[in-house]
């Protein structure tokens, strides 16, 4: 039989067993490897799969692949509970924003994002750059997505969701692949990675290179706009054992250029770096101690803006944590405990009257999870952390997890955490422009949160079809606002921390994994927002209803497609760092995309994004978004 | 004859005074194939043993040697100062190196395995798994004539494109009892791909040989109970010098496969 009616076979045929395979003994057979695979001690512990005090979705690698995405927040978008708004300029900060459980904005800081485990949020003002975080999408391994508060193991800022982007250990002998795609909004991407591991250490390094047009603008929306971005993030990821001991080396930097929207002004530039060592140890049959030191640095200069004044930012931090891990009492406690120093630094040409400004966080924290009945869990964890800008402050978790029936568990928990203000909130003193001044606040506070939740988890069909409920209660107190205030300039703003914001919402999702290499998705997320100072920044930003479903399938003659659909409520699009409100009618987002292997090595795909529309606007920057194609080629080996 | 007898019970005196304390810890909750290994493991074994649930609290040693049937009675019966036996946990990683801990595997010896294949034509067996092979395994079946092509599964989702990847020529293939690997969805792909290449398909356990499958290229529980057992027996006279040992057990093999070579 040819190639083609080999594929076209096997893409056809059923995936699923035989009526044959329905005996006693072919189930027994699956069900043994089902419960073997939960007991994986890849976890450092026998763990079920659905034991976890708050929602969890997962982004796998193979999501990634077959997704389509260009940058981070792409990845995103369709995900339950997570919002993402794009056709920002990139002025400041990000050319997206990404929110979770409501209240998008574009400096959002009680969203935690990770790095293989270390934060990295601007310590400035505890918004996440995402242009800057210096990764690539072909080394992520899986992005863990929790939602929910999760201070009381994570510290401050983890008080809405944490995102976890870990990358891939290097672990094939010897492979690689190379990526060059180019689309419409002047895209041109180049990647490529290349690894070597053995039993006893391993190395990758991969590199990428990007360039992106800019947004095109309200005024005319047939002219591209000068906010391009072109991006270059190199990084190299190292590992060896010695002993029972495995160390870790990760790096990377990042350089991008940056457009700005207004007056077509020169470019801006930033260079961000890193470097992370982890120590992996165990230190018993069940426990482990694990060690993190890292440090980031990222500066930022600014051409001269409109009033001819020359801005700089540059931030630097060292962070460390000790964590250890152990099981005890016959398996029924599970304690975890550590703690964690960072020290953060910022000096900037305008945000400060005196240069640098420091943070300096420490926090101790201790987690237990006790299985009272072989039915019946419960979880607590408390944080305690102190930061010379960011005030003291403690974090709280408790958990009820009840598995009446295998495969099936219910979950209701309690959370206290806390968004501590950031440099910026404290020490600023700077122009924003001619008219518009702008003051830290010596007295700001922790804004604590609470939040009380329940939630379902269920697997059906062997564990294929995974179904998941969430209802919210969030509370946020002393939310840390930028409000108008007297002082020098025209227009003057000050931070205060008087505040409350309660966020309600249910959270559905359904992902059924029909076949290998076919899956099926759909979620929805219903969010209402109360804001006691009736800032329309936080009563009318969240979109009230989302809806998203897709698929990704294998099909025929070694083609692939997936496609992701998404429908949004009606929103009032607004700004931190404006005055400026757009109202933005509901609309529909489809992406697709298809990919053919002709051979083993090779994959040429085409993609497009926005499609449904020519051009939309979703921000407030005078910018829309366009309907995008790419299309390009990924060779492996 | 008094003085016979008297010589007899002497004889057993000492071995009753020093009776081996055998304790077997099952996974929980219990599933039929603990129970079969578990029949298995008391053919082979004609002396007392006390069992215990992983969930629970172990009986208080010290014990001459821990049989574990399951990851999980593995992983609560390593804290236990005594030999232990290891089986049915094929995911089972200890990281500490643990002394006088013996695994019993789910496939045959390496030389049988291979002879099984040779017997079906077969020199070159594409295994699909979600974590690597025993080195050790892969190279005596290699000198025993068959070469084993790995290919490692980061996803149960990513088998199909594992199996279009790069120099995937083989003439077989093997789901391989690995519980990363197994699932009902990726067992049908491999086998719907199998068949449209007209190549044997081996099954990871017994109870999966079928009309469409060539045969297991694995033991059944009952023999990794058996093997378990002399293991024990071994281990607790001192004689056992491998951490792995191979059920030699018959293999099942399908007289009416999807392909034939």
């Amino acid at each position: 039989m040819r190639p083609l009616a080999l594929a076209a076979l096997f893409a056809f045929t059923p995936a699923v067993p035989a009526a044959a395979d329905t005996s006693d003994a072919a189930k027994e057979a699956f069900r043994f490897f089902a419960e073997e695979s939960r007991a994986s001690t890849a976890l450092k512990r026998v763990s079920p799969t659905q034991g976890s005090p708050v929602p969890v979705d997962v982004i796998t690698a193979e999501d990634i692949r077959a997704s389509g995405a260009v940058n981070l927040w792409d990845l995103l978008r369709f995900r339950v509970g997570l919002d993402v708004i794009e056709g920002r300029s990139s002025v400041g900060t990000n050319r997206a924003v990404v929110s979770v459980r409501g209240i998008p904005r574009d400096q959002t800081s009680e969203l935690l994002v990770l790095l293989d485990g270390r934060s990295v949020y601007d310590p400035l003002s505890g918004v996440t750059l995402w242009e800057r975080i210096p990764v690539q999408l072909q080394d992520i391994e899986r992005i863990e997505i929790v939602r929910g508060p999760n201070a009381a193991l994570y510290g401050s800022n983890a008080g809405l969701g944490v995102i976890n982007i870990i990358t891939r250990r290097p672990s094939a002998a010897f492979s690689g692949e190379a990526t060059f795609k180019g689309g419409t909004q002047r895209l041109a991407e180049g990647a490529a990675a290349a690894e070597a591991a053995g039993e006893r250490g391993g190395l990758r390094l991969s590199a990428t290179s990007r360039t992106q047009g800019g947004f095109p603008t309200v005024a005319d929306p047939n002219v591209e706009g000068h906010d391009f971005l072109h991006d270059h993030t190199g990084n190299i990821r190292g590992w060896t054992r010695l002993g029972e001991n495995t160390i870790e080396l990760l790096a990377g930097v990042s350089k991008q250029d940056l457009g700005k929207s207004f007056g077509n002004l020169q470019q801006n530039h930033a260079n961000s770096n890193f470097l992370m060592a982890k120590l992996e140890r165990p230190t018993g049959p069940d426990s482990s101690l694990g060690l993190r030191v890292s440090r980031d640095e990222s500066n930022a200069n600014d051409s001269p803006d409109a009033t001819g004044r020359a801005t700089s930012v540059r931030y630097w931090q060292y962070d460390t944590e000790g964590l250890h891990t152990v099981a005890w009492g016959d398996g029924r406690l599970q304690t975890t405990y550590g703690a964690a120093w960072r020290y953060a630094a910022s000096a900037s040409s305008f945000l400060y009257p005196s240069n640098p400004q420091t943070n300096r966080t420490i926090r101790g924290f201790l987690h237990q999870s006790i299985r009272i009945l072989p039915t019946l869990s419960l979880m607590g964890g408390l944080n305690h952390e102190t930061a010379n800008a960011g005030g003291y402050h403690k974090d709280y978790q408790a958990a009820l997890l009840w598995t009446p029936v295998e495969e099936h568990a219910f979950r209701a928990s309690y959370s206290r955490a806390n968004i501590k203000p950031q440099i910026v909130h404290r020490y600023s003193d700077f122009n924003a422009n001619a008219f518009v001044h702008v003051a830290g606040n010596r007295n700001i506070t922790p804004s604590p949160l609470t939040s009380y939740e329940a939630g379902w988890s269920g697997l059906f069909l062997g564990g294929a079809l995974h179904l998941e409920l969430t209802r919210f209660y969030t509370e946020i107190r002393d939310h840390i606002n930028l409000d108008r205030t007297s002082g020098p300039a025209a227009v003057n703003f000050t931070y205060d921390n008087t505040n409350t914001v309660i966020l309600r919402g249910l959270e559905a999702s359904l992902r059924w994994r029909v076949a290998p290499g076919r899956t099926l998705y759909s979620n929805y997320t219903e969010e209402t927002v109360r804001d006691q100072d009736a800032h329309a920044l936080y009563l009318n930003t969240t979109p009230r209803h989302k809806v998203n479903a897709g698929f990704d399938w294998a099909l025929p003659f070694r083609l692939r497609a997936s496609m992701n659909a998404g429908w949004k409520d009606a929103y009032m699009a607004d700004s931190t760092s404006g005055a400026a409100q757009e109202a933005v009618p509901a609309f529909w987002r489809l992406d697709a995309r298809v990919s053919w292997s002709p051979a083993s090595w090779i994959e040429l795909f085409i993609a497009g994004q926005n499609l449904e529309q020519p051009y939309r606007r979703e921000f407030v920057d005078g910018l829309v978004v366009p309907r995008r194609f790419q299309g390009g080629t990924t060779v492996r080996f | 004859m008094r003085s016979a007898f008297a010589a007899v019970l002497l004889a057993l005196a000492p071995s009753a005074a020093r009776a081996e304390r055998v304790l077997v810890v099952l996974s929980d909750p219990l599933r039929p194939s603990t129970v079969e290994a578990l029949e298995g493991f008391r053919s082979e074994w004609d002396g007392a043993i006390d069992t215990a649930s992983a969930r629970g609290a172990l009986p208080a040693g010290p014990h001459d040697v821990i049989i574990a049937f399951g990851s999980r009675a593995a992983e609560r019966a390593r804290n236990e100062d005594a030999p232990l036996v290891i089986a049915l946990a094929p995911a089972f990683r200890s990281r500490d190196r643990r002394p006088r801990t013996v695994r019993v595997a789910m496939t045959p010896p390496p030389e049988r395995f291979a002879e099984i294949l040779a017997a079906a034509g077969v020199r070159r067996l594409l295994a699909v798994r979600a974590a690597p092979a025993d080195a050790d395994f892969v190279k005596r079946a290699a000198v025993a004539g068959v070469v084993i092509d790995d290919r490692i599964l980061p996803s149960p989702d990513a088998l199909p494109e594992v199996l279009r990847g790069p120099g995937v020529e083989a003439d077989a293939l093997w789901l391989a009892p690995d519980p990363g690997a197994v699932t009902k969805e990726t067992f049908g792909a491999a086998r719907e791909f199998a068949r449209a290449r007209k190549i044997p398909f081996f099954a990871p356990a017994a109870g999966l040989v079928s009309d469409e499958v060539r045969g297991e290229l694995t033991v059944s529980f009952r023999d990794c109970g058996r093997e378990a057992a002399k293991a024990a027996r071994e281990l607790l006279v001192g004689a056992i010098a491998v951490k792995i040992v191979y059920p030699t057990a018959e293999v099942d093999m399908s007289t009416r496969a999807s392909a034939t070579p």
